[in-house]
């Protein structure tokens, strides 16, 4: 069983959630971050969360995976004020549902004071509903804004244990864990972290608070970078017990935190679950169902 | 229909001298939320509300739909949502209908016929029949009271056509007997015909239905379709 606690579903095919569930992988968690361009309008901000609480989660329910997803504002749009404080009024709305796990993604991207600003406010809301924080590090000046992100959440009174800071490089990993956050790492097949980097992270630094997620949204990604780094790790030698920490278990920890994220829901879902979870055959055209 | 009493009682009391469906616990959390409600304050509860009372099967609920506690809890929030100025109750209703999670929408949409102003409901009725997530489609269309009293014959007759498309059993759609009427035996029949030019199998319930208010060209046509 493998979770992929970040992962851009919406932007993804029918194809990858069948690639995936052949994989093992049982549940995602899908951050709310920006689309590929700015949104211009607070609607289209509502109706992205919408989806992300409603169509995107019955969309995964077809193939057998639990989908979960984290709400906020993202850095990058951060940086368009007037539109960001409608978007951070709209979060309450959101924030206090059942598969909401985090306020996420969050952070840096250009480290302006508008995203410092918007920051700030979101992990006070975070406090607010007890959920934990997915940190979007930035991908220029990357060891410093993950220093000055994590620097601010110690501000804001924030238990290290609730924030889980992402898209950590051999640059940055030292300075996370030791602060006693929990290191993320995106597996992107060309920039970020590949596979190869990570068994090399993992056999320095063992299993404890990293966890291994594929990002993959719209761009040149990958779906199944989980599973794939998995089996790369069992080849090269690494304990079934550090991969399993790492793919899947380190993911229940952190989000568990919720009380929204639990193994029994994929592992034991009650009967009115499975009742719910393969209903509806909407994206299915023609063929029959799938029930396990 | 009974309105408010019947949820909260349920709640209180149990149904039929059983136990009642929440903890003194949670049955004070959810007494103090009602005390004064507000937009804000019901769209949190109505969030959090699972994670308070469980997920638990009702043995008999306000409708003929398969209830269970969180739904009640749900349902029991939207009707605390104040009502005076209807254009206002109705801005705010569609607010959290349109946040709403897909747990949460099935619970909004089953209870729809529990709900005040049940006449400015239709275009939110038809907009949970137009759902193509299947469980939002059959919280609105399926053991609801709501479709057969409200609905015009349009509305309706595209609930039991979407029913019949997507393989839904039409016994459990209240009214439609009632409803029936030859605009929709037309539908059924074109459907029928549909399927059989496809090759493909024609659901059993769809003669009866078509049958209900068919006028005697329609009953012959059926007829020679059902024979072949």
């Amino acid at each position: 069983m493998f979770i992929d606690p970040h992962i851009h579903m919406s932007a993804r095919t029918t194809d990858d959630y069948e690639a995936m569930a052949a994989a093992g992988v049982v549940a995602v968690i899908e951050p709310a971050f920006w689309v590929g361009q700015p949104r211009t309008h607070v609607g289209t901000f509502q109706d992205y969360f919408a989806s992300l609480v409603g169509w995107e989660r019955h969309r995964a329910a077809q193939f057998g995976i639990r989908h979960y997803c984290t709400i906020g504002l993202n850095s990058k749009e951060a940086n368009d004020e007037a539109l960001a404080e409608q978007v951070l009024e709209l979060l309450p709305l959101y924030l206090n549902k059942d598969g909401v796990v985090a306020v996420g993604e969050i952070g840096f991207d250009d480290q302006t004071p508008a995203e410092e600003r918007f920051f700030r406010a979101q992990l006070e809301l975070a406090k607010q509903v007890r959920l934990p924080v997915m940190i979007h590090t930035p991908h220029r000046d990357k060891t410093s804004g993950t220093l000055r992100s994590m620097a601010i959440c110690a501000e804001h009174g924030l238990a290290p244990g609730q924030v889980v800071v992402d898209h950590n490089n051999e640059e940055t990993v030292q300075a996370v864990l030791d602060g006693g956050y929990w290191a993320a790492f995106t597996l992107y097949p060309k920039t970020k972290m590949g596979s190869e980097r990570m068994v090399e992270v993992v056999r320095r630094y063992g299993s404890e608070r990293i966890i291994c997620d594929s990002s993959a949204d719209w761009g040149v990604s990958d779906p199944l970078a989980v599973p794939k780094t998995a089996r790369l790790m069992a080849e090269r030698g690494i304990p079934a017990a550090v991969i399993a920490a790492t793919c899947y278990g380190n993911a229940v920890l952190a989000y568990g935190q919720s009380g929204r994220f639990a193994e029994a829901d994929w592992t034991a879902p009650a009967a009115i679950d499975q009742r719910r979870l393969f209903e509806g055959n909407s994206v299915l055209r023609g063929q029959e169902p799938v029930v396990r | 229909m009974a309105q408010t009493p019947a949820i909260s009682d349920l709640l209180v009391h149990g149904h039929g001298g059983g136990p009642p469906l929440l903890s003194a616990d949670v049955a004070g959390w959810l007494a103090e939320v009602l005390n004064a409600p507000t937009f804000t304050s019901i769209a949190f509860a109505i969030g959090e509300a699972a994670r308070h009372c469980g997920r638990a099967v009702v043995a008999a609920g306000p409708t003929p739909a398969p209830w269970t506690v969180d739904q009640l809890v749900r349902v029991r929030l939207v009707q605390a949502l104040p009502a005076e100025s209807p254009t206002i109750w109705l801005k705010n209703l569609d607010r959290l209908f349109a946040a709403a999670s897909v747990e949460e929408a099935v619970a909004l949409y089953q209870g729809i016929a529990l709900l005040p102003h049940p006449e400015l409901l239709r275009p939110r009725c038809a907009a949970g029949v137009r759902s193509n997530q299947g469980e939002v489609f059959r919280a609105t269309a399926v053991a609801n009271p709501y479709p057969a009293q409200w609905l015009d014959a349009g509305a309706f007759n595209q609930l039991v056509l979407k029913a019949i498309f997507i393989g839904q059993p039409l016994a459990p759609i209240i009214g439609l007997d009632r409803r029936a009427n030859p605009e929709l035996t037309r539908m059924l029949i074109d459907y029928a015909r549909e399927r059989r030019a496809a090759q493909r199998p024609i659901p059993d319930d769809l003669w009866p239905a078509a049958r209900l208010a068919a006028d005697d060209t329609q009953r012959r046509t059926i007829d020679v379709l059902q024979r072949k």
